[in-house]
């Protein structure tokens, strides 16, 4: 381990073990220094990229604005509260559409992977439905439910029902069978195997299913904004459009783009940690 | 990296290079193409009312083009205003006929027009849910209002409820198009709505909307207007061509503006989709010259001015411009001379009344 030549001397003579720990931390620090260096490589060059195409009046100015202007509109919108006032109306509607669809979509999956009959007549009819884009829903959930934020958040519910009813199911069904048997072989009561054997063998499923849902609902909320909506991040883009403030776009867009990419890290994060033994185990 | 401010100058000089030589940038390219948009409609068909409407339907540029081989392309993008300002800021458009508001915001950014006409007026009509009980400016306070946002309605909105002492922030707005407003007015998600005759009419008849209030009858503040603008580049590389389409131009706002052709009329603006009998009712007991009139006059000034204060109050402007510079009349009054049109509109002063 390369992490060795960093003990001083003085650590080693102090404590090995707490020198290798700390050690440990400057080899993740470092790790993440890099990955996040490695990470910033392309955004960097589109930004290159971008301002060169200013600069050259590729686009007129008023389509492609200077990255500057933009960043100066993006502190602005801060500075007036309108961008966390917007962006917290979003996030309130991604995650009351989660809980909603997502809820459903788990109870929905475990049942038909529980229960065959229902599998068998009720979960095709189901996947149809959803497998209807939810632009394709929009004008008819628009006359059923109106424009008001009901409408906003059976849409997005109904984009993070597929993924965790398909996900919960999925690991059901795929989920190793010699985990039943070791079960049977303990004799142990129904409560615990599901607590400590079903229930672990299925969450990695789970999850995965969760952040697919999450991100497939933040996009689909975005959507729903710019067409019906008084508030929320995707109204604050589409206004930028409509005011022909073309910097509002492009500082939405990025902080669109930002928020999604964060809330499906923190749950990567979460994931890695309620079950990395799935990833060690594939790794 | 270049700071706004010297991109702007720097564009500037350009376009200033270019204004000051225009023979030498005529001399570069034949026009193939004359391409002109106006404001789209619900049904999405590529015809239009008004003065732009008649140019359209009866196909007078395309007759005066013909012999030169010149191409006429139309847009009528369902986007309205907020569209035409794209495409004109990317060199999609030559000529351009819409709303005052979404003109004033684009020349506000930057996109490089002049206004060589105005397009004439039509009057807003407020349609409300008759289950909101809403029966006079005032009650809006505190509703849901439904209309497509950056368009001129922006405009007539503020300034009807700045006669109730309200502003735009008084009532809670929906940006939606024309299919969802119905939508939303059936659903009861929205209690009112803001448009022209034929959408809001069109409601009525269906017993959606009543008209609460509109601004038919009178010169009354919140009447929509709008202007014919060139792109500078386009007139600074074509002024004989420029003069022509103004020309023709001039020529449907008089024919729009003839008694004798108002049944005509009626069948042209019915081309859009709108039912016909909506742009019967709008145009009933108002003067055909009052209402497609290409006059930049004082009443079309005022209208523009408070276009401007109120777009730099809602910070849809950021900086305001010389409003004399982009307002170009001279072409316009050498047009109306040369076909001796000097009659036919009366020039109206800032409240609306008639001078001279």
């Amino acid at each position: 381990m390369s992490e060795i030549s960093y003990k001083s001397p003085l650590a080693a003579t102090l404590s090995g073990r707490f020198a290798d720990k700390a050690a440990i931390a400057w080899g993740r620090l470092r790790d993440h220094a890099t990955a996040i260096a490695l990470g910033l490589v392309v955004p960097l060059g589109v930004l290159a990229l971008w301002s060169y195409a200013v600069q050259q009046q590729w686009l007129a100015e008023q389509i492609l604005p200077s990255p500057l202007l933009v960043w100066e509109t993006f502190f602005d919108l801060l500075a007036t509260g309108e961008l966390q006032r917007e962006l917290l109306v979003s996030l309130g509607r991604v995650v009351a559409g989660l809980v909603a669809g997502g809820g459903l979509g788990l109870v929905a999956g475990l049942s038909f992977g529980l229960w065959r009959p229902l599998d068998i007549y009720v979960s095709p009819t189901i996947r149809a439905i959803c497998l209807v884009p939810s632009l394709g829903w929009l004008p008819f959930f628009m006359l059923m439910f109106g424009i008001g934020e009901a409408l906003k958040i059976i849409l997005i519910a109904k984009t993070c029902f597929l993924p965790l009813m398909v996900a919960s199911y999925e690991g059901l069904r795929n989920r190793p069978r010699k985990y039943d048997e070791v079960a049977a072989v303990l004799e142990l009561p129904w409560a615990t195997r599901v607590g400590i054997v079903i229930w672990p063998s299925i969450l990695p499923s789970i999850l995965t299913g969760l952040r697919l849902a999450l991100s497939k609902g933040w996009k689909a909320l975005i959507l729903v904004e710019m067409i019906s909506s008084a508030a929320g991040i995707g109204y604050l883009m589409m206004w930028g459009r409509k005011a022909f403030q073309l910097d509002v776009v492009f500082a939405t867009i990025i902080v669109i783009g930002l928020v999604g990419w964060l809330l499906d890290w923190a749950l990567l994060k979460s994931q890695m940690r309620a079950t990395g033994w799935s990833f060690k185990a594939v790794g | 990296m270049i700071s706004r401010r010297t991109f702007i100058k720097g564009a500037a000089g350009v376009a200033a290079g270019m204004l000051a030589s225009p023979v030498l940038v005529r001399a570069q390219k034949k026009v193939e193409v004359i391409r002109l948009a106006g404001p789209g409609n619900a049904s999405g068909r590529p015809y239009g009312s008004g003065s732009i409407g008649v140019l359209r339907a009866l196909e007078l540029l395309e007759k005066e083009f013909e012999a030169d081989g010149i191409r006429i392309e139309w847009q009528f993008p369902r986007g309205t205003g907020p569209a035409i300002n794209e495409a004109l800021a990317n060199g999609q458009l030559d000529f351009a006929s819409y709303g005052g508001l979404p003109n004033i915001v684009g020349r506000g950014a930057g996109v490089p027009t002049t206004v060589i006409s105005a397009t004439g007026n039509s009057p807003t009509y407020i349609g409300a849910r008759p289950a909101a009980q809403i029966k006079t400016i005032a009650d809006l306070k505190g509703k849901k209002v439904a209309f497509q946002r950056g368009t001129i309605f922006e405009l007539s909105l503020s300034r009807i409820l700045e006669q109730a002492n309200l502003t735009n922030s008084d009532v809670e707005i929906y940006d939606l198009q024309g299919a969802d407003q119905v939508a939303a007015i059936q659903s009861g998600d929205v209690d009112a709505l803001l448009g022209q005759g034929n959408t809001v009419l069109a409601l009525v008849d269906k017993g959606l909307v009543e008209v609460a209030y509109s601004t038919k009858g009178s010169p009354a503040p919140g009447a929509t207007f709008g202007s014919f603008t060139v792109h500078n580049q386009f007139r600074a590389d074509n002024p004989e061509i420029t003069e022509r389409v103004l020309r023709t131009f001039i020529a449907a706002s008089h024919y729009a503006s003839q008694e004798e052709n108002r049944e005509k009329l009626y069948d042209i603006f019915a081309l859009t989709g709108s039912p016909r009998e909506t742009y019967v009712r709008d145009y009933e007991g108002d003067a055909l010259t009052d209402r497609n009139s290409p006059l930049l006059d004082g009443f079309y000034r005022a209208n523009i001015k408070a276009g401007l204060d109120f777009t730099v109050a809602q910070r849809l402007v950021r900086r305001p411009f010389d409003l004399d510079e982009w307002i170009d009349d001279s072409l316009l009054t050498k047009v109306i001379a040369d076909l001796g049109y000097q009659t036919v509109w009366n020039a109206r002063d800032a409240e609306g009344k008639k001078v001279g």
